[in-house]
């Protein structure tokens, strides 16, 4: 007779599956209850989906464009440069100095020494300031881009070897210069052309008081996309660009490349150690774009805020329908009760629906977010692909991200259901029967 | 010897406002193994309170209540749900059922609650709705049948876990006479083949007069017992 202490134990997990098992799955198949069971799973499964789905759509765009502006930077410029400690001082043109710098850290790639300032180039048309840069075309290749992006030879080693002036009568030879393709369509110049190539600073000549000229050649154009570089600068030789600063022996830096520019910051200080010695200091290619990168995380940080907002609106709607469901059930969960269902067991029955609403809600927004960005990816929809050139919008899908924002979806939608959960644990079982079977 | 229910000086108080309303004004009475019994009275007489409280689904104020021997008040929620479901079985007036489950799946339910095997919950539901008349009802909703084929579930549902005890509280209130009186026929059926005590709450005297006991309740106390008294020490 009777006694099934034994057999009950402490989470009575059958009943709950069960009933679960029903209420969030099989329900809605029967005609009866199908319009409970949509408004009690569907909606707030729909809500929180709806939020992952665009947390991951958005993100991992703002990640991509992100990225490609990173990697457009990165792809330019070197990961570090090594400069003076202070002041506008130059480093001592040495080997030595090179092979120190290669030997600070196993994450560097190569090293090159570059020279750099001010400047005025004056064609035959009009004058432009430019920001001059003088590089090291064997070593620069290692440590930059550059080539990549010149219009016509793709190679720095263009700088080595004089060129040849075009419409020069007779034919004569002068340094190579690369200008930007802006600066130089602003100029009225293009590859062949002669221009010359202004000091700042006037220094004292046989005919008094004269800035320094140099006539040079246009040897390619850079093409970059990025207007810093194709409007202003001008890279000539490492030796052309030490004789016009009158700098022979010295370097304005040197310039690294690492293999992990993403993270390189991590090896800044321990390198900044190493290099007081020597009065350098190392600058990463963050410090120089701090403010960008700076206005980037914020955004993407709102960005984070406002999606995980639009998750916790989803997440109240489980609390709202589960309130709901307690309400309309309670009768059914005084039964229950009747039959020996424990007050802990209800709770659990509640607290697991909203977490499975969670789950449920997680999956099925991951699956369209990740479908969504296929399509963005691949498919050529001109609303898409007008906002970024024409091209594809770039994606990065940061799986760490998404995995913070499952879980803490699915945490919030088990603590949404803390409250019906407690909300069916205090029903009255003898009022809740009595109220409709006097 | 064990009585299914002894209850010695039992007592229920409810807090109303300011004052208090005494539903329960210590009540004695002895129930064997095996008995079948109504208890009626008016409404307000206080024989729902002492259902509920055989039923350990309230506490009483004061006063000794056992079932089988022991007291259903002893311990836990999770202890009391336990020794509800392994020793009480309910049948309520109306809405008894889930709606959202079949018969069968209401009548497993008990048993789930104990956590036996789902195999095991079936073929026993399956031979008790059977029983009751309801074997080709399996897969109907409580929606799907009528008051009394559910009433027949909720008889089967009360004795899937063997009770010992067997509460109904009204329950051919809702029903027709024909309903009713083969409700009644069934309650007399469980209660001969069964050999499980069945305490029967009704309002219809004709049905209490058919029964071997019966217990008339007014204002909070027993007033007239028709079976043989049983002095317990």
């Amino acid at each position: 007779m009777g006694s099934q202490d034994a057999k009950s134990a402490a989470l009575q997990s059958k009943a709950i599956g069960f009933l679960l098992l029903r209420y969030l799955i099989s329900s809605w198949m029967t005609r009866r209850t199908r319009a409970s069971a949509a408004v009690g799973v569907f909606l707030p499964i729909l809500g929180v989906g709806v939020g992952v789905c665009c947390f991951t759509v958005i993100l991992s765009v703002m990640g991509g464009f992100v990225e490609s502006l990173k990697s457009r930077l990165l792809g330019l410029e070197s990961h570090i440069e090594i400069v003076v400690n202070e002041g506008f001082g130059h480093v001592q043109a040495q080997q030595s100095t090179l092979t120190f710098i290669r030997g600070l850290s196993p994450e560097i790639i190569d090293v090159s020494p570059f020279q750099k300032g001010d400047a005025i180039i004056q064609s035959q048309n009009r004058p432009a300031t430019v920001t001059l840069l003088g590089v090291e075309p064997s070593s620069a290749k290692k440590t930059t881009s550059y080539d990549k992006f010149l219009q016509f030879e793709h190679n720095l080693e263009v700088l080595n070897s004089d060129q040849v002036a075009l419409a020069m009568v007779p034919e004569a030879k002068f340094p190579p210069i690369i200008l930007g393709r802006e600066l130089a369509n602003m100029m009225g110049v293009d590859v062949g052309d002669r221009v010359t190539l202004l000091s700042l600073t006037p220094e004292e000549g046989p005919g008094g008081l004269a800035p320094r000229q140099f006539p040079m050649v246009i040897a390619d154009v850079l093409s970059t996309g990025s207007p810093v570089h194709d409007n202003k600068l001008a890279i000539v030789g490492l030796k052309h660009a030490q004789l016009f600063y009158d700098r022979d022996g010295e370097w304005a830096g040197l310039q690294v490349k690492v293999k992990n520019p993403i993270d390189v910051d991590k090896i800044i200080p321990d390198m900044n150690v190493k290099l007081k010695e020597l009065g350098l200091r190392a600058k990463p290619w963050t410090e120089a774009n701090k403010a960008l990168l700076r206005a980037l995380k914020l955004e993407r940080l709102g960005m984070s805020f406002v999606l995980y907002m639009v998750i916790l609106v989803g997440c109240f709607s489980i609390t709202i329908t589960l309130v709901l469901a307690v309400k309309r059930k309670s009768r059914e969960m005084a039964i229950l009760r009747a039959q020996g269902f424990q007050r802990n067991s209800l709770g659990i029955l509640y607290l697991t629906q909203g977490l499975l609403i969670g789950i449920l809600g997680v999956a099925w927004g991951l699956c369209l977010g990740l479908l969504l960005l296929l399509v963005v990816q691949h498919a050529p929809l001109p609303l898409l692909t007008s906002a970024f050139n024409g091209k594809p919008l770039p994606v990065l899908i940061n799986w760490i991200d998404i995995l913070y924002v499952c879980v803490g979806s699915i945490l919030l939608a088990g603590i949404a259901a803390v409250w019906p959960a407690l909300e069916v644990m205090r029903i009255d079982v003898v009022q809740t029967l009595s109220d409709r079977n006097e | 010897m064990t009585f299914a229910v002894e209850i010695r000086n039992l007592c229920k108080d409810y807090a109303m406002g300011d004052g208090v309303l005494s539903a329960l004004k210590g009540v004695d009475l002895v129930v064997r193994n095996g008995e079948l019994l109504a208890i009626t009275g008016e409404s307000g007489s206080g024989k729902s309170t002492l259902l509920h409280l055989l039923g350990a689904l309230d506490t009483p104020t004061s006063g000794e209540l056992l079932i089988a021997g022991q007291s259903p008040f002893a311990g836990s929620d999770k202890k009391v749900s336990q020794f509800r479901n392994g020793h009480i079985g309910f049948v309520f007036q109306h809405n008894n059922l889930l709606p959202e489950f079949d018969a069968l799946e209401n009548v497993m339910m008990p048993a789930l609650i104990a956590e036996e095997r789902q195999s095991d919950a079936r073929k026993r539901a399956e031979q008790l709705l059977q029983r009751v008349g309801l074997g080709s009802r399996l897969k109907h909703f409580p929606g799907q049948m009528s008051g009394g084929e559910q009433q027949r579930v909720a008889i089967a549902r009360a004795l899937i876990n063997n009770p010992v005890l067997l509460l109904a509280d009204e329950p051919s209130g809702n029903l027709d006479s024909r309903n009713a009186q083969n409700i009644h026929t069934l309650f007399a059926e469980v209660n001969a083949e069964f050999k499980t005590t069945v305490v029967v709450v009704t309002h219809n005297a004709e049905f209490a007069r058919s029964l071997p006991r019966r217990i008339e309740m007014r204002d909070g106390r027993v007033v007239s017992d028709s079976g043989e008294t049983c002095k317990i020490s």
